[in-house]
């Protein structure tokens, strides 16, 4: 028996940027080992609601609830304190460091109290370990981020994010950065996140990979959560609908005759 | 062996000791002078001051950044602790700390400049640049400061700094210490590390939790500090404090920095290489005296031999 237990609850959230509103009265539960895929066209809000859950913009109105009690973030650093991390679409890695500093980029391992002498043997087995957990091959852990390539630049990115034993990542368009090759293990690679334990919002416009992966789908359109669908229950058709506002079946044949 | 070759290729270390074989292989052929321990000793010596401001270069540009006041902070430093040091008669670890503390000071304000109004590097330590170069002729009145400034005339309380230590010059052994220390430190530390990733992705630093403004001003402190206990040492070694001292010293640094493998950009490069550019820079203008050729052409041989570097830091232009 799978358990229910929210991970995450957003309670009536609202976020405006001046006249605009992103994000519009949305309540969302992210639940224990799950894949939600969150979708909707540009400007539907996706980013805003992932950028209030990583800490990196405050919500206007609305209460943010994980495992229960109120997450208090109010930075990045914050919701990683709290077990949230997130994955960028531009992987966000300095090119110029080796894959062990950029999975500890700015949470280093270190000794000597507030000298902080970096403990590199640490780092490096640990970070070895993790990408031994993630079944992923990056050759040598000291090898440049620079010369790596798209998918694997990907892993890095993710092992960072597993550093800390999160509960949840977000995952901000993360296929837009790689090739048509690296898709398809990098989907089975964030199916295997859910049985270490991580719960995983998933941000993309390559609706296909969202219906392959996600348990559940939330749909925002113009800063409101329109419709919210387990997979089996919907299709690729009905999704797009609700994207676009299409929503009964007058407009649907038309749509379609069209 | 073959992997031996191809560890040791891609070493940071790699290039910029090539260049240093190469250089004094060139200059060992060229002049049999060269190779002796007193000019080896007398190469050390007049290096040492730009040793010193490079390894701060070395951190600001590490960052991506330029310190272009450094030159002046050591001018500015040295008519001060002169001041300090003859006209007021303080005691010597006080005129010492005093002047390094101005220096750290000097560093910080461009560091609050860059960080918090936003202003390009480029500019803020252009414009200290001018202004400390301002506030040395003023403190000087324009002219010289040294021992004879009073009657009677009494040296310098630092002039130990000139002297020498089971002969070896203590401006080296400073120099070299602080090279060492700062190599180790930026290498082994998380500052370091920070440094570099500053370096690499500002953005990525900052959403990791690095703290990129810290680091910024950091870097300008170390540079304002070595900056001053450079002019602190040509202080001693000339025996005066003027205000027009160390010309062009700035620029020195960054070829300095440039000849050890840092690009502009940021994000490469290490300590030790920037020493072997000091060293090759301070070398070129020996071997031109050795040669018997005019000094009227060290500017235009430094030219072409930083131009000739910048091909090794070319990578860095595609990196972002």
């Amino acid at each position: 028996m799978k358990s229910y237990q929210a991970v995450i609850e957003m309670k009536n959230i609202s976020k405006y940027f001046g006249a605009v509103k992103a994000l519009e009265d949305v309540s969302l539960q992210l639940y224990s080992q799950e894949i939600l895929g969150l979708v909707g066209d540009n400007a539907a809000g996706k980013s805003t609601l992932l950028k209030v859950l990583s800490g990196v913009h405050l919500p206007d109105r609305g209460r943010l609830l994980v495992g229960g009690n109120d997450a208090g973030i109010r930075c990045p650093m914050d919701a990683r304190r709290v077990g949230i991390e997130t994955v960028y679409q531009d992987f966000m890695l300095a090119p110029n460091l080796d894959v062990v500093a950029n999975i500890f980029l700015g949470r280093e391992l270190t000794k000597w109290g507030r000298l902080a002498k970096l403990e590199k043997k640490g780092m490096e087995e640990k970070a070895a370990k993790i990408l031994k957990d993630l079944n992923a091959d990056l050759g040598l852990l000291s090898n440049l981020v620079m010369s790596l390539s798209g998918g694997q630049q990907q892993i890095v990115a993710i092992a960072r994010a597993l550093l800390y034993n999160p509960k949840v990542i977000l995952m901000d368009e993360p296929t837009a950065s790689l090739s048509v090759r690296a898709i398809e293990p990098f989907l089975e690679l964030v199916k295997n996140l859910k049985s270490i334990g991580c719960s995983i919002i998933y941000v993309s416009h390559r609706l296909p990979d969202v219906l392959a992966i996600a348990d559940r789908i939330v749909v925002l359109r113009a800063g409101k959560l329109v419709a919210e669908k387990r997979k089996l229950e919907t299709s690729l058709e009905e999704v797009v609908y609700f994207m676009m506002g299409i929503e009964n079946q007058n407009q649907k044949k038309k749509a379609q005759e069209n | 062996m073959a992997n031996f070759i191809s560890k040791l290729s891609r070493s940071v270390y790699f290039k910029p000791l090539l260049f240093l074989i190469i250089a004094v292989g060139i200059a060992g052929i060229l002049s049999p002078y060269f190779l002796t321990v007193r000019n080896i000793r007398a190469i050390l010596i007049s290096a040492a001051p730009l040793m010193i401001v490079a390894v701060g270069e070395a951190l600001v540009v590490l960052t991506g950044m330029i310190d272009l006041s450094l030159e002046s902070v050591l001018a500015s430093s040295g008519v001060i602790i002169a001041t300090m040091d003859i006209m007021w008669q303080f005691p010597s670890f006080l005129s010492i700390i005093l002047t390094l503390f101005y220096g750290g000071l000097i560093g910080f304000t461009n560091g609050i400049l860059v960080v918090k109004a936003k202003i390009p590097s480029f500019v803020v330590t252009l414009g200290m640049y001018w202004g400390l170069r301002g506030l040395a002729m003023v403190i000087s009145q324009g002219y010289p400061i040294s021992p004879s400034s009073v009657s009677p005339s009494r040296p310098f309380t630092f002039q130990w700094i000139s002297g020498n230590i089971s002969n070896i010059p203590v401006m080296v052994i400073i120099a070299l210490l602080i090279s060492v220390f700062f190599h180790y430190y930026i290498s082994e530390f998380k500052k370091g590390r920070d440094i570099y990733a500053v370096g690499g992705n500002e953005i990525a630093a900052r959403n990791c939790g690095v703290n990129v403004d810290g680091v910024k001003i950091f870097v300008f402190v170390v540079s304002g500090i070595l900056g001053a206990t450079a002019g602190i040492i040509m202080t001693s070694w000339i025996n005066q404090a003027y205000a027009w001292t160390a010309q062009g010293l700035s620029l020195q640094a960054v070829a300095a920095v440039v000849l050890g493998g840092i690009p502009f950009i940021g994000g490469f490069g290490t300590i030790i290489g920037v020493i072997i550019g000091s060293f090759i820079i301070a070398m070129i203008s020996d071997l031109i005296v050795l040669l018997g050729i005019s000094p009227l052409f060290n500017y235009i041989v430094t030219a072409i031999v930083l131009v000739l570097a910048g091909l090794q830091v070319r990578r860095g232009t595609f990196v972002k």
